[in-house]
């Protein structure tokens, strides 16, 4: 019998299926992740019909398997949250359907959570609390941006990826190498045991908070070209070049904000070289946080914290609201996306793919 | 593959203002309907190339990489921009299943890494990059492939040149 209030969450923008039970309070009763990557890596990546058709074929046994273990029925829950964007959108329209339709047939309200404000929340769940001002930065597969949180729940954009995120950059490296989808873990391993021995640039490294990848990405191809490579190093000198533009970066607007946490959220916040560089006060008076490695990458959980400071703090969303794709951080201070914080749902609608599709 | 007789267009590329002179010469020619086809290795210019193609549409919004999230529609410009990358697949194995094809008729549609789909259906014309001598060039081969391309890409063959 479960006292505290909870909510069900669910995830799909892109190849993971989750649930997760999550308290008011952050805590994480339990979160089912159900990966697709096994099936993708046979095609050397994620499969837009795929991926939806896996996520319609997971999706109730994630559900009950997130509430049975965590002892929690139907009556026990707050509110539905789900995944509304931005993701592909075949994987977004199988988990937002099955949200409707739990949230429809058990009258609860539905909270619809943006995927990127999902990430940001995924440090604090278990107890952990941001202190605020705080700046965040989200590196992962589909994302790479610098923001800064006067407070929870404000976001002020500093930068974002000009051409590939470095989890993008991370993949392609990998592949280049001859291995295989998902590339990013095997990167790191390799680079624990090679030596900077390849120059490669540091791009855009002194220019303000945006970032850019793809000069880096060339680098590695013409090093690659030259022949006689050593795998191991050149896994470790790619690594040495994007950590420092992300680090340096951080420390960038660390030193202009003054915040007291940093926080580094995504998949590529799991990486072991980033964790030790931004280690041991590396940031001065400023504190460093990182989700739980099981939550740097997507899923559940994270989307029902955020999902619980929107049903606070927005309410639930209108039935009429869709999935929307490239959906973008919900922005203040005379951003484009301004008129987005006049209430649910948070960020702009930036393509013609919407709910009405 | 493209019809017998048809000349393509190879073009150095020495720096990357060059890459998007060159793109933002071919905006001008584009209109709705047209299929665009990327090919070359990662790093030779494919986005860069597009980027400066978007931004002489008229798009507004920045445009990266849409290897993530497959396919991207810009709205902001002249006409619509269907933005496909098809480098996380490796066969055409659902392929079809993407919905790029739903813009066809009203985008111009620019798809990277193209040879990994065989599926694509005349007209369209072929953009493959190949890394130069040094760090920055690139050379720009267009085929045309189909369609009225052959004409229309005469004056560009002449503005290029």
């Amino acid at each position: 019998m479960i006292t505290e209030r909870v909510l069900l969450s669910i995830e799909t923008s892109c190849d993971e299926t989750a649930a997760a039970i999550v308290g008011e309070d952050f805590r994480v009763v339990s979160s089912v992740v159900s990966t697709q990557i096994p099936l993708h890596a046979k095609w050397g990546g994620v499969i837009p019909g795929i991926a939806s058709k896996q996520h319609v074929i997971a999706m109730n046994g994630v559900v009950r398997e997130a509430m049975d273990s965590a002892g929690v029925k139907p009556d026990d829950l707050t509110a539905v949250a789900v995944t509304i964007g931005p993701g592909l959108p075949g994987s977004l329209a199988a988990g937002i359907s099955a949200a409707k339709a739990i949230a429809l047939a058990w009258s609860k309200p539905l909270v619809g959570v943006n995927h990127l404000e999902g990430h940001l929340f995924s440090a604090e769940l278990d107890g952990v609390r941001i202190e605020f001002p705080a700046v965040y930065l989200l590196v992962s597969g589909g994302h790479c941006m610098l923001v800064y949180a006067p407070e929870r729940g404000k976001y002020k954009l500093l930068g974002t990826t000009k051409d590939d995120s470095v989890g993008e950059a991370y993949d392609k490296v990998a592949r280049e190498l001859g291995f295989e989808y998902p590339g990013g873990p095997v990167i790191d391993r390799l680079a624990l045991t090679g030596k900077e021995s390849y120059r490669l640039p540091r791009p855009m490294l002194d220019a303000g908070y945006d970032f850019s990848f793809s000069g880096l990405k060339s680098a590695v191809r013409r090093v690659i070209d030259q022949g006689n490579t050593v795998t191991e190093d050149v896994a470790a000198s790619f690594v040495a070049a994007s950590m420092e533009v992300l680090t340096t970066k951080l420390k960038r607007a660390v030193e202009e904000y003054h915040p007291r946490s940093a926080v580094v959220v995504g998949g590529v916040s799991k990486s072991p070289v980033l964790r030790e560089q931004l280690g041991n006060g590396a940031l001065g008076e400023t504190k460093i946080i990182f989700p739980s490695l099981k939550y740097s990458t997507d899923n559940a959980a994270m989307i029902g914290a955020a999902g619980w400071w929107q049903f606070t703090h927005n309410g639930p969303i209108a039935d009429h609201v869709g999935m929307m794709p490239r959906l973008s951080l919900p922005l203040e201070d005379g951003e484009a996306e301004d008129a987005s914080m006049e209430g649910f749902p948070a960020g702009r609608q930036e393509s013609g793919i919407d709910g009405g599709k | 593959m493209a019809e017998n007789n048809v000349r393509p267009i190879v073009k150095r590329l020495e720096s990357v203002a060059e890459t998007a002179e060159a793109a933002a010469k071919l905006a001008g020619i584009l209109r709705a309907g047209d299929l665009l086809l990327f090919q070359g290795e990662i790093g030779a210019g494919k986005t860069t190339f597009i980027q400066a193609l978007a931004k002489n549409l008229g798009v507004t919004e920045p445009v990266t990489s849409p290897t993530f999230v497959l396919h991207a529609l810009y709205e902001s410009g002249r006409v619509m921009l269907s933005h496909v990358d098809l480098y996380r697949l490796n066969n055409d194995v659902e392929v079809e299943s993407f919905g790029f094809e739903d813009y066809y008729d009203t985008a111009v549609t620019v798809v990277e890494w193209a040879d990994r789909y065989s599926g694509f259906q005349a007209p369209y014309i072929t953009l493959h990059f190949a890394y130069g001598a040094s760090e920055n060039e690139r050379i720009l081969t267009i085929l045309p492939d189909g369609g009225d391309w052959d004409d229309r890409l005469a004056l560009f063959r002449r503005v290029l040149s």
